[in-house]
Order: C-alpha cells, then sequence, then structure tokens
C-alpha cells in the first residue's frame, strides 16, 4: 500500500495525468479509511475502546484521508476524469472530517454514533463512484 | 516449568520472523484482501523454518559453529563476505524499522509525539540489552509477546466458516488479482524464513551452551517456538479476514491490527494485543540487533557473546551499541517502519539460498556431525525447501515491482 501511495503520489505530482485505474485505487483506498472509521467509531460508540488509542488511530485514518484529497488535488486528471476526481476530493475531505470527530472527542459515545452513520454513507458514495467509473 | 522456560529462545526468534511491526500488518493485509485463501503460505513457511533452525541449532550444539561461520567455511571468503554484508544491512534495516514500530505501539498506548517515543525505545532497547542477561532477553519478550495469541482467541470466538478456513490451508490460485495474490504468498513464506532468525537462533543456542545432550531441547524449540509463531501469524490472517476483508478494509495500519482484536474481545482484547505487538516487536529489535553484531563478529573471528563479560566481547559489544544507534538516526528521518520491514523482507529473500545451502550441507556431512548427521527425512525436507527458496528468490522482486508492492 505504502509503495502504490508512493507510486500514485509521483502519477499526482504532476508527471503524469492520473488515470482511470489510479483514480479507481485512490478512490478505493478512501472507502477502505472510511469504512474502518466506521468500525472504531462504532466501538467508541459502545464505550468498548480506550480512548488514547482511539484518538491516535482517528487521527492517523483521518490524516491519510486528507493526503488523498491533498494528492488528487495536486493532480491533473484525464480527460473525462475531472469531475469524478472532484467528487473524489469532497468526499476525501469528508471522511477526513467524519473520522476527524472521534479524535476531537474520543469520549462522546453520541458523537461516535453519529460518525459511524455518516462513514457508512461516505462508504456507499465512494463505492458509487469507483463503480461510476 | 523449565520445560516451558526451554523453548524461550525458539519463541522469540520466531517471533522476530512472523510476528515484527511489517509482517503483522503484511499478515492483516493479507487476510484482508484475500480472507482465508492465503494460510496454506503461513504452513510452508512455519516447515521451512522449522526443518531449516532445527538443522542449525544441531549443528551449533555439534560443532559449536553458529551458521555464519558455516557459511564462511561451506561457501570460502568471498561468498561468506557478501552473505555476511547483505544480512547485516537487512538486519539493520530492519532494526530501524522495529524501533520506529515500538515507537507506534507507544503512541497508541500513550498519545505522546513520535519523536520523543523513537529516542525512548532506543533508550529502552539499549538498557534491556546492556543490563538483561540473555535468558531473561528470551523469556520477557518472547513469552510477554505470547499475548498476541489475543489474535487466535479472537479469530476462534469471531466463528468462522471452518469448511472456508480449512480450504484456505489448501494450496491454489486465487480467482481474482493473481499477481498480488503471489506477491503475498511469496511475502508470507519469505517472513518465515528471515535469515536473522537462523542467526539469531544457532548464535542463541551457543550463548547458552549447547551440547549434544541438548539436541531434544533444540527440537522443541523449532518445533513449539516456531510453530506458535505460525499459529499467531494464521490469527492475524484469521481476524482480518473475519473483521476487514467482508467491508473491503485494507489494513494499512499497525492500529488496524490491534482494532480487529478490540472489535471482537473488546477493551481486554485491544490492551492484550497493543501489549502483545508492544512485546513482539521488541522483541524483533533484540533479534534483529543481536544478529547484527553476531554476524560482524563471527565472520571477523572476535570475541562475541552476551554471556560474555562486555570488556572480553568489546567489539561485539559496541557493534550492536552502534547499530542501535544507527537505527535510531535512520528511523528519526521519517521512514514509514511499515514499508521498511516489507522491503525488508522481500529483499532479505534473495540472501536466503546463501544461508540455508551451507547449514543444509554441513548439516549432512558426517565429517562434521558424526552419529547427530542429517536423517533421509531431513535432508528431503532440506532439498525441497531449498528448491521453494530458490523459486520465490526468483520470483520475490519482480512481484513486488509488478504488483506496487502488494498495493496493485
Amino acid at each position: 500500500m505504502a509503495a502504490c501511495t508512493v507510486a500514485v503520489a509521483v502519477v499526482l505530482s504532476g508527471c503524469e495525468p492520473l488515470d482511470q485505474g489510479e483514480l479507481s485505487r485512490e478512490i478505493e483506498g478512501v472507502a477502505s479509511l472510511a469504512a474502518e472509521g466506521a468500525v472504531l467509531a462504532d466501538e467508541v460508540a459502545q464505550q468498548e475502546t480506550k480512548r488514547t488509542f482511539a484518538r491516535v488511530h482517528a487521527r492517523e485514518l483521518a490524516d491519510s484521508a486528507e493526503h488523498s484529497a491533498e494528492r488528487l488535488t495536486d493532480a491533473h486528471p484525464a480527460e473525462g476524469l475531472a469531475d469524478a476526481t472532484g467528487k473524489a476530493i469532497a468526499l476525501s475531505d469528508d471522511v477526513s472530517g467524519a473520522i476527524g470527530a472521534v479524535e476531537v472527542a474520543p469520549d462522546d459515545a453520541a458523537a461516535a454514533d453519529e460518525a459511524s452513520e455518516r462513514l457508512r454513507a461516505l462508504v456507499q458514495k465512494l463505492r458509487n463512484l469507483e463503480d461510476s467509473l | 516449568m523449565s520445560r516451558f522456560f526451554a523453548i524461550a529462545l525458539g519463541v522469540l526468534a520466531a517471533i522476530g520472523g512472523f510476528v515484527d511491526i511489517g509482517d503483522l500488518v503484511f499478515a492483516s493485509q493479507a487476510g484482508g484482501q484475500f480472507g482465508f485463501e492465503l494460510m496454506w503460505a503461513v504452513v510452508v513457511g512455519v516447515v521451512g523454518i522449522v526443518t531449516f533452525a532445527e538443522m542449525s541449532g544441531r549443528v551449533a550444539a555439534v560443532t559449536k559453529r553458529p551458521v555464519l561461520d558455516v557459511v564462511r567455511q561451506r561457501l570460502g571468503f568471498g561468498v561468506g563476505l557478501v552473505t555476511m554484508i547483505g544480512s547485516v544491512l537487512l538486519s539493520f534495516l530492519t532494526l530501524a524499522a522495529e524501533t520506529g514500530g515500538i515507537a507506534l505501539v507507544l503512541e497508541l498506548l500513550f498519545d505522546a509525539p513520535y519523536s520523543t517515543l523513537v529516542l525512548i525505545s532506543v533508550i529502552g532497547l539499549i538498557l534491556v540489552a546492556w543490563w538483561m542477561p540473555f535468558e531473561w532477553i528470551e523469556r520477557v519478550f518472547g513469552y510477554v509477546g505470547l499475548c498476541l495469541l489475543v489474535f487466535v482467541v479472537a479469530a476462534i470466538d469471531l466463528s468462522p466458516d471452518w469448511g472456508e478456513v480449512g480450504a484456505g490451508f489448501v494450496p491454489h490460485v486465487a480467482d481474482h488479482s493473481p499477481t498480488i495474490y503471489a506477491y503475498f504468498a511469496v511475502g508470507l513464506i519469505a517472513a518465515a524464513l528471515m535469515p536473522y532468525e537462523v542467526y539469531f537462533y544457532s548464535s542463541g543456542g551457543i550463548e547458552e551452551q549447547w551440547t549434544p545432550k541438548d539436541l531434544g531441547i533444540n527440537r522443541l524449540n523449532a518445533l513449539l517456538g516456531f510453530g506458535l509463531g505460525g499459529v499467531m501469524s494464521l490469527g492475524l490472517i484469521m481476524v482480518a479476514a473475519q473483521v476487514w476483508y467482508p467491508i473491503g478494509v485494507e489494513p494499512e495500519f499497525i492500529g488496524t491490527v490491534a482494532l480487529g482484536a478490540n472489535v471482537q474481545l473488546g477493551e481486554v482484547g485491544l490492551l492484550l494485543a497493543l501489549v502483545g505487538i508492544l512485546f513482539a516487536v521488541a522483541g524483533a529489535a533484540i533479534d534483529t540487533c543481536f544478529s547484527s553484531a553476531y554476524n560482524v563478529a563471527q565472520f571477523f573471528g572476535w570475541e562475541w557473546g552476551k554471556y560474555r563479560p562486555k570488556r572480553d566481547a568489546s567489539r561485539f559489544t559496541i557493534t550492536w551499541l552502534l547499530a542501535l544507534l544507527l537505527g535510531y538516526v535512520v528511523v528519526s528521518t521519517g521512514v514509514d517502519p511499515i514499508m521498511l520491514t516489507e522491503y525488508a523482507v522481500i529483499f532479505s529473500v534473495v540472501a536466503l539460498p546463501f544461508t540455508y545451502l551451507p547449514v543444509l550441507l554441513v548439516a549432512r556431512d558426517p565429517a562434521f556431525m558424526g552419529e547427530h548427521v542429517n536423517g533421509r527425512v531431513s535432508s528431503a525436507f532440506g532439498w525441497l525447501y531449498l528448491a521453494i527458496i530458490l523459486v520465490i528468490a526468483i520470483a520475490a522482486v519482480p512481484l513486488m515491482i509488478i504488483t506496487n508492492a502488494g498495493g496493485g
């Protein structure tokens, strides 16, 4: 995954246009982060995890989603992919924000429950976007 | 009780190979991407490492020669030098990664700045390596690392489909993404056979002053110690197959691995997972730290061994201290520890034949081994695994390039 990220980063940095396969992998990666974030949020909502762990791991996931959004923002999408790339950036930002809510308040069960629902909806949107490519 | 403590060396050596910082994530990625389908690869790796660890321990007990000594003696100075440099470099890279890995786990436990935790990790490792006797290092890091068995408990508690689990033990080609599947299969087998495991294990046998009378202990260590390592690796794959695979999560972080135990066993599961990971990764750091120093000292004929007073093995002591300090420098650059170990595993595959061929040649040579020479079964397994090692040595690096290290 790390190597993939490096490879995608090279492409997204502007050396080559972002093609459909690379955009699809990036979306898949963000969907994976969102799905994991929802599981973490569930544990927080049920008060079944450690506060410090929830905060640090939520930060890792949120940062990773944010980095995806940054990489996509810096990329030059191939013809016909500009719209999908824009949607992917917005969804990555949303995922980062939703997981960030868990990072900010790892004791707040109600907020975590809300974040979990939001993240599951975002997973669905990301999968739909990937399928539409 | 003494039998229980007797397998500490095997447990610690196995932990270094099967459940270090990179392998924890790698095994979870295998389960996250392919469900139970890659479990057979762990079994292939376990049988291989049990075969060669038993041989290298037997050679050490009978001839008093650790593995690198055997490599140099059987393959000559030039090949011995290349093997030594390659293995020290890989051990050192892995050590740097494990140091970063300890800091990652401490961060999950205490939420302190990563750079501070890296420094604390290095200081902790130096204090342990300096003050703690070898047998206590084995026991503390080996047995506390066994907290990782929590993943086996979680895997069973998740009520897997045992038919699918059974099918995962039968080698086959995946229906989807066959090259990525092949990359993970090679990586899982290679992780089990990492060369520093047998360097550490055979040198540890000499540290413990094994003689031919201890060959039963050697067999027990090889079978149970490395067997336990394999069981932990299978537990990680099974948890990921049940928690992450169905929802399309590709584990990237050590926190994801721990969260798998949290989901099924709650806070207790999470804490056991984090403590197990912490001690397993620290154990792997000790493995690789001493392996680097053992290899250099044995190649140049210096006095070596943790059991010797430090002034009598001063160059050995300086070497492991330098390895730890240089590891600190590397990990302080901000390199990703998980990525570093995954690369180290794949590149180590190329060095495998140079490590295991001489062990097999000596173990089957009656002039060296006398009555303790390999039996037909040991030799047959040895040659079979050399063939497997050659195949994965050829395939590993191209697969890593083609699959973007499993990223697709």
